[in-house]
């Protein structure tokens, strides 16, 4: 299977603290990778490498590699803002702008383009309907994004970050902040995205890595323990530490 | 995070006493078979009859102790290990059920075999099938218990002594009937007898099967 990412020995220093200990995954294309692990084990860190959205973090060293469709993104010359634009993040927090639903849409590809009207509309259309959420706003496309309820805020941001056609989409817990039913919608809207792109999502919620996902990662301590299809993790972990946490014997 | 370690204990504690019932109901199951041949052997009535008043036991524990899985399984969403001792569980107590009705059917056959036929010589070869599938049946709960991979491996060969143990029952009650036309009826009880208890054997490898994928997420195909 052809990979969309693949880390070679990633290390981060945030300061004299040491993030990621020589993490190395190989994450196959159109697939939907969870990263699991208690908080502070690293795997929002190895997240934000993976776009480059550490270097906004002041005393963050990055060390080893990612490669994006076979393109490091670590060497110089990078340009990040297209690395970004490949690699879409949303996080746990819905935050839109405080702007209409269209607007926060048409956000991202603006920047990237000159759009004539029918493209605007094209683009707002599809990026909306991938989003699940277009029968629920199709209606009041310039009603402000603020007074959508969380979960539709969260798809709208999902809708947001696809409108500028990423090939990887990154999610900080993505549903931490929302309720079961809105939960389910994220969670199948994922299983949609798979048939276009790979999406690699942190989640505190291990029914949800199980049910959503097709491979798992378990940090801990900064280190990759276990990578593998998730129905190995949840069924047969190999390492002991990994069957601990998954079974809540950890501590 | 105190809370969920404190639900995470608690859901140990209740599948470790789901295994401890298991287990209970194993020792139920072995004794239905362990008198049901000596009751078939000695032609103990009595013994016969304490085992019949013993069937509905085994059947109300293996509806509660489904009952009881299913609730672990709903209430805590068990993985790994914890899944795979649910999931063996509830296959063992249908291997189990199905062991003790065994030992059942060897005392309702005690009972119709009664006094009316000549008893001839003691079906020694019975016992000894029993106590080989006894001794299957106790690696395989013990490996249950342990999570012992090693013991529950060890299991599955020696269904090929209960085999010929039957094979040889067989052949020797056939020939007997032959000889004496009046051995018919005792005869046909006794290969049945014999085949439940080979029947006993196979279900104790099949407990041993699933305490091999409880220890060790290995699944044995059937070849």
């Amino acid at each position: 299977m052809q990979k969309a990412i693949r880390v070679k020995a990633l290390d981060v220093h945030y300061g004299r603290s040491r993030a990621l200990k020589s993490v190395s995954m190989d994450i196959p294309e159109r697939s939907v990778v969870a990263l699991i692990g208690p908080s502070g084990c690293g795997k929002s860190t190895f997240l934000r490498c993976l776009n480059r959205m550490n270097d906004t973090v002041p005393g963050a060293k990055v060390e080893g590699d990612v490669e994006v469709d076979g393109h490091s993104v670590y060497r110089n010359g990078t340009d990040v803002v297209e690395l970004r634009r490949q690699v879409g993040m949303v996080f746990q927090k819905p935050n839109p702008f405080p702007k209409s639903i269209r607007d926060n849409v048409l956000f991202g590809p603006r920047l990237h383009r000159r759009m004539d009207r029918a493209e605007c509309d094209r683009v707002l259309e599809s990026s909306l309907r991938r989003a699940a959420i277009w029968d629920e706003v199709k209606d009041r496309l310039d009603a402000p994004a603020m007074g959508l309820s969380g979960g539709q805020q969260q798809r709208l941001c999902i809708a947001r970050a696809l409108a500028v056609e990423p090939r990887i989409l990154l999610m900080d817990e993505p549903c931490s902040a929302l309720d079961p039913i809105a939960t389910a919608k994220i969670e199948e809207l994922i299983q949609d995205l798979k048939k276009e792109l790979t999406v690699v999502m942190v989640t505190h919620n291990m029914q949800q890595a199980a049910r959503a996902s097709d491979y798992t990662g378990f940090f801990y301590l900064g280190e990759l323990v276990e990578f593998g299809t998730t129905k190995q993790v949840f069924e047969n972990p190999r390492e002991k530490r990994t069957e601990d946490y998954v079974t809540g014997r950890f501590g | 995070m105190p809370e969920v370690r404190l639900m995470a204990r608690q859901f140990h504690q209740d599948l470790d006493k789901l295994k401890d019932r298991v287990l209970e109901m194993g020792a139920k199951a072995r004794l239905n078979v362990v008198e049901g041949v000596r009751s078939v052997v000695e032609r103990d009535t009595e013994l016969a009859e304490r085992v019949i008043l013993r069937g509905e036991e085994l059947n109300r524990m293996d509806v509660e102790i489904e009952r009881d899985a299913l609730d672990l399984l709903a209430l805590n969403q068990p993985v790994a290990q914890d899944l795979r001792t649910v999931g063996a569980s509830l296959k063992i107590i249908t291997y189990l059920d199905r062991i003790g009705r065994y030992g059942y059917d060897l005392a309702k056959m005690t009972k119709q075999l009664g006094a009316r036929e000549p008893s001839g010589k003691k079906p020694v070869t019975l016992s000894l099938m029993a106590d080989h599938a006894m001794m299957m049946l106790d690696a395989a709960l013990s490996a249950y218990k342990d999570r012992d991979g090693a013991k529950a491996r060890g299991v599955g060969p020696q269904d090929e002594v209960v085999d010929a143990l039957y094979e040889q029952m067989f052949r020797t009650t056939v020939t007997t009937m032959l000889e004496d036309p009046r051995t018919i009826t005792r005869g046909a009880h006794l290969i049945l007898a014999a085949r439940h208890l080979e029947r006993c054997a196979d279900n104790a490898s099949k407990i041993a099967e699933k305490a091999l994928y409880m220890a060790t997420g290995e699944r044995r195909l059937p070849v």
